[in-house]
C-alpha cells in the first residue's frame, strides 16, 4: 500500500515532464494586460507584462520599465500578434496570470467575437478574466502612467471590481459576454474606460459607462442615470450612493441588499414586471438641525423608490426603444415559458422590443435612520 | 482466501470510475443537446441504467455473490471459458476507451503541450500494480479519492452557484424528446463498471445489487446537478466549449482559491488510473479464471501491454475515435455483454440447475 502511494505521487508528478512547464519563469511572458485594438491588416495587440528580466528591486528604478514593460504587435490576427510579440520578448508568453483583456473601440464596434475568437479556444487563457472596452484605443489605457511604481492591470482590475460596492461599473467575466454575444435575444454588455487628466494633471483611470452590444454589434452607452437602472435591474450593484433633494436639502442615502426580481406575464408574454427591493442608510444630509423625524424618514424612503423607480423605467425605455435592446433578459424569459412564441419573434426582435410592456415597482426601507429618529427630538 | 471489499468501497470504486466520464464528457461532439435537453436526459438515464442492471443485478442476486464464470460452467467449461475471454476483451477494450478519452481531455486542456505517451505507460505501469496488489488496497484508495473528488465537486459548485442564472437553460422542446432519449440510451451504455461487478461478485461483502442502485442514483442526481450549474453559468459559451465542466471547473472560486481546475488535475489522473486499473483488474480475473495458465498479474501485464498499444492506434486519429463513438457500435456492444448476454446465461443457468435438481432428486 505504501508503495502504491508512493508510485501514485510519482505518477502526479510526471504530469508536468514537458519541455514548457520546465522553462524558467524568466523566460515566460508573465502577461498581466492585453489590450486589442484594430489595424489595417488586422489587429494591433499590446500586453503589458512583468518584467522578469530586470535586475535589481522593482523600487531601485524610476523608469516606468522597473515593473512592468509593455510589448505592442500587430498581426493578421490575434495569434499572429502574439507570436509577433512572442519574438520581439524573446519569452514565451504566458496567458493565464492576465487580469484584464481590453479591447478598443474599433474592435468593439466591429464584431467583437471573431476577435474574441481566441480566448475562446486557447485553453490557456482565463475564461473568467474581466473584459472592458476602451473609450478610445486599448493602448492608450495599457501604455498610461498611472504614477510610480503602479501596474495598471491592478489598477484596472480594482477599479472594476470596485463596481459592485460603488455602483460606477460593471465587471463583465469572458465567459458572461460571449455568452450573451452568443444569445440570440440578450444584449451583451462591458464597461467603458477612459484615462484623463485630473485637476492635478495626473493621469487617472476612470468608468466612462457601460457599452451595450446587441447581434454582435456595439449598440450604445448607458451613462449617468441609464447606467444607474442597468446596474440596478440587473442585480449588478451590491451598495451605491443615491442622493435624493428632499425640502431643499441633499440628502445622501447608502443603498443596500439590492434585490431585482424580473418576472414575465403567466398570460401575455410581452409583459413583464421589474420588482426591486432594497435597504438604504441615511449617511449624510446637509442641515445642521436636527430635525428628521418619522414622517421625514417615510417620505425619504417614497423619495428614494421614486428615484431608483424612475432610473429603471429611464433604461429600459432608452433600451427597448431606442436601443433596440434587452439588456434585462427578457428574450430568455419569454424562450423558456412560451418556446413556440419565442420561434415566432426572435427573427424581428428588435421591433418587438419595442412593444414590450414594464411595470417597476420599487419596494425600500430605511435601515439606519439617524439618531434623532431612533432617540426621540 | 483474498479479503472482500465492503459496500461502501464498492460504491466508491463505481463512483469514482463512472464520474470521470462525466467530467470529460464533451459537449457538442456527443450530442446537439443544450443544457436544458441535457439535464433531463440526465434524469432519463437514471432509468435506463436501472433498466439496462436488471440481468446484472439478477445475476448477483441469485448467485449471492459467488464466481460468474463458476456459475457458467455449469452449461460447459468450454462456454465458461468463451465467455471469460470474450469479457476480458470487452473490458480491455473499455480501458482502451477510457485512456484515449482521458489522453484526449489531458491533451486538450490539462497538459497542451506535452505528449502523453510516457504518462500513459507509467500510468499503466501503477495500474498494473494495483492488480497484483490486489482489490482490497485499490478499493482502500478509491474510497480516499471519492471523498477527495466529492469534497472537489462541492467546492466547485460552491465556487460557481452565486453566478449560476437559471434563465440561461433552456426549456426542453417536444421535438427534442427523441434526441433526449438517444442520449440517455448512449449515457447508460457507458455503465461499464456495471457488468464488471459480475467477475469481482466473489470478492464484494454484502449485498452488491442494492449499492449498484444507490451508485447509479447518487451518480445521476451529481450529474443533473453539475450540467445544471454548468448550464446556468457558463450559458451559450458553455456549448462553444468541448469540455464544458471543465470550464466550469476554471471559473470557479472559492475563498481564496481560483483557477481550481488546476487543483483538480492531480485528482483527475487518479480517477483515471483507478478505472483504468478497475478494467485492467477485471479483465486479469477473467483470464485467469477462464484460461488458468497464468497467475493474474501476467494477465494484467498483457493486458496493459494490449491497452497501451490500443492507446497508440486509437489516439492517432482522433476525429475517426471520436467518430466511432458516436455511432451505435458501443451501445450496440453494451446491450449485447452487459443486458441480453447476462439474461441469456441466467436463463440457460436457470434451467440448467433444475434439470440438474430434478436428476438429483431422482
Amino acid at each position: 500500500m505504501k508503495f502504491l502511494s508512493v508510485l501514485l505521487c510519482i505518477v502526479l508528478l510526471f504530469t508536468g515532464c514537458s519541455q514548457d512547464t520546465s522553462t524558467e519563469l524568466s523566460n515566460r511572458l508573465i502577461i498581466e494586460a492585453i489590450g486589442i485594438d484594430s489595424d489595417e491588416n488586422g489587429y494591433k495587440v499590446s500586453v503589458l507584462a512583468l518584467n522578469t528580466l530586470q535586475t535589481g528591486s522593482a523600487g531601485s528604478t524610476d523608469s516606468p520599465d522597473g515593473i512592468a514593460k509593455v510589448f505592442t504587435a500587430k498581426g493578421n490576427s490575434i495569434a499572429d500578434a502574439f507570436a509577433q510579440i512572442d519574438l520581439i520578448s524573446a519569452q514565451i508568453p504566458l496567458y493565464s496570470q492576465a487580469r484584464v483583456l481590453l479591447i478598443g473601440k474599433e474592435v468593439a464596434e466591429n464584431q467583437p467575437l471573431s476577435a474574441l475568437n481566441f480566448f475562446i479556444r486557447e485553453y490557456t487563457t482565463r475564461d473568467d478574466i474581466p473584459v472592458a472596452v476602451a473609450e478610445t484605443t486599448a493602448n492608450k489605457i495599457i501604455t498610461a502612467d498611472l504614477g510610480k511604481n503602479l501596474l495598471v492591470s491592478k489598477v484596472i482590475d480594482n477599479l472594476l471590481s470596485s463596481g459592485i460596492r460603488n455602483g460606477q461599473t460593471v465587471r463583465v467575466p469572458l465567459y458572461s459576454f460571449i455568452s450573451r454575444l452568443l444569445n440570440k435575444t440578450d444584449a451583451a454588455y462591458l464597461p467603458v474606460l477612459k484615462v484623463e487628466k485630473n485637476a492635478q494633471k495626473k493621469n487617472e483611470l476612470r468608468s466612462a459607462g457601460v457599452a451595450l452590444f446587441a447581434n454582435d454589434n456595439y449598440t450604445a452607452t448607458l451613462k449617468a442615470a441609464t447606467m444607474d437602472g442597468f446596474l440596478y435591474a440587473n442585480n449588478l450593484v451590491d451598495s451605491a450612493l443615491l442622493e435624493i433633494e428632499y425640502k431643499d436639502k441633499n440628502i445622501s442615502l447608502s443603498v443596500r441588499k439590492i434585490k431585482t426580481k424580473t418576472k414575465i406575464n403567466k398570460k401575455d408574454p410581452s409583459v413583464f414586471s421589474v420588482d426591486i427591493s432594497f435597504s438604504c442608510d441615511i449617511i449624510e444630509h446637509n442641515s445642521m438641525k436636527q430635525d428628521l423625524d418619522e414622517q421625514d424618514i417615510r417620505q425619504i424612503k417614497i423619495l428614494a423608490q421614486e428615484k431608483i423607480k424612475k432610473y429603471i423605467e429611464d433604461f429600459l425605455y432608452f433600451t427597448l426603444h431606442d436601443c433596440g435592446c434587452d439588456s434585462l433578459g427578457f428574450g430568455k424569459r419569454i424562450r423558456n415559458k412560451y418556446p413556440t412564441y419565442y420561434e415566432q419573434i426572435s427573427e424581428k426582435y428588435a421591433s418587438f422590443l419595442k412593444n414590450i410592456q414594464t411595470t417597476v415597482r420599487a419596494e425600500g426601507s430605511v435601515h439606519r435612520p439617524g439618531r434623532e429618529v431612533l432617540l426621540g427630538k | 482466501m483474498k479479503n472482500k471489499i465492503s459496500s461502501l468501497q464498492l460504491f466508491c470504486i463505481l463512483f469514482v470510475s463512472r464520474l470521470l466520464g462525466t467530467f470529460t464528457y464533451m459537449s457538442q461532439l456527443q450530442t446537439t443537446l443544450h443544457a436544458g435537453s441535457r439535464i433531463v436526459a440526465t434524469g432519463v438515464c437514471l432509468i435506463f441504467s436501472i433498466l439496462s442492471a436488471i440481468p446484472v443485478l439478477l445475476f448477483l442476486q441469485k448467485q449471492n455473490n459467488a464466481s460468474f464464470l463458476n456459475s457458467v460452467s455449469i452449461l460447459s467449461d468450454k462456454t465458461s471459458r468463451l465467455i471469460g475471454i470474450f469479457y476480458a476483451v470487452v473490458f480491455l477494450f473499455a480501458a482502451i476507451i477510457t485512456i484515449t478519452r482521458f489522453g484526449l481531455f489531458a491533451g486538450t486542456v490539462l497538459i497542451q503541450n506535452t505528449g502523453l505517451y510516457i504518462s500513459v505507460f507509467f500510468l499503466l505501469l501503477v495500474s498494473i500494480y494495483c492488480v497484483y496488489q490486489g482489490l482490497q488496497p485499490f478499493a482502500r484508495t478509491a474510497v480516499i479519492f471519492a471523498v477527495i473528488l466529492l469534497f472537489s465537486l462541492i467546492s466547485v459548485i460552491a465556487g460557481t452557484i452565486g453566478e449560476c442564472d437559471l434563465s440561461n437553460i433552456p426549456s426542453v422542446q417536444k421535438n427534442e424528446i427523441p434526441d433526449i432519449v438517444r442520449q440517455a440510451f448512449f449515457s447508460a451504455c457507458r455503465n461499464i463498471e456495471i457488468p464488471a461487478l459480475l467477475f469481482i461478485s466473489e470478492e464484494i461483502k454484502g449485498k452488491a445489487h442494492s449499492t449498484v442502485l444507490k451508485f447509479i442514483t447518487v451518480f445521476s442526481i451529481i450529474s443533473a446537478l453539475l450540467f445544471t450549474v454548468a448550464g446556468g453559468v457558463l450559458g451559450e459559451f458553455g456549448e462553444q466549449q468541448i469540455f464544458p465542466l471543465f470550464t466550469l471547473t476554471s471559473v470557479a472560486k472559492f475563498g481564496l482559491f481560483e483557477r481550481m481546475e488546476d487543483l483538480l488535475t492531480g485528482i483527475w489522473i487518479v480517477c483515471a488510473m483507478l478505472k483504468t486499473a478497475f478494467l485492467l483488474y477485471v479483465a486479469s480475473q477473467c483470464l485467469q479464471k477462464s484460461l488458468h495458465k497464468e497467475k493474474t498479474t501476467r494477465y494484467a501485464a498483457i493486458g496493459g501491454g494490449l491497452i497501451f498499444a490500443g492507446y497508440l492506434i486509437f489516439s492517432a486519429d482522433i476525429p475517426t475515435t471520436i467518430r466511432l463513438l458516436r455511432t451505435w457500435f458501443l451501445p450496440a456492444g453494451y446491450i449485447i455483454f452487459a443486458v441480453l448476454l447476462p439474461a441469456v446465461l441466467y436463463v440457460l443457468i436457470g434451467r440448467k440447475e433444475k434439470k440438474l435438481k430434478k436428476e438429483n432428486s431422482t
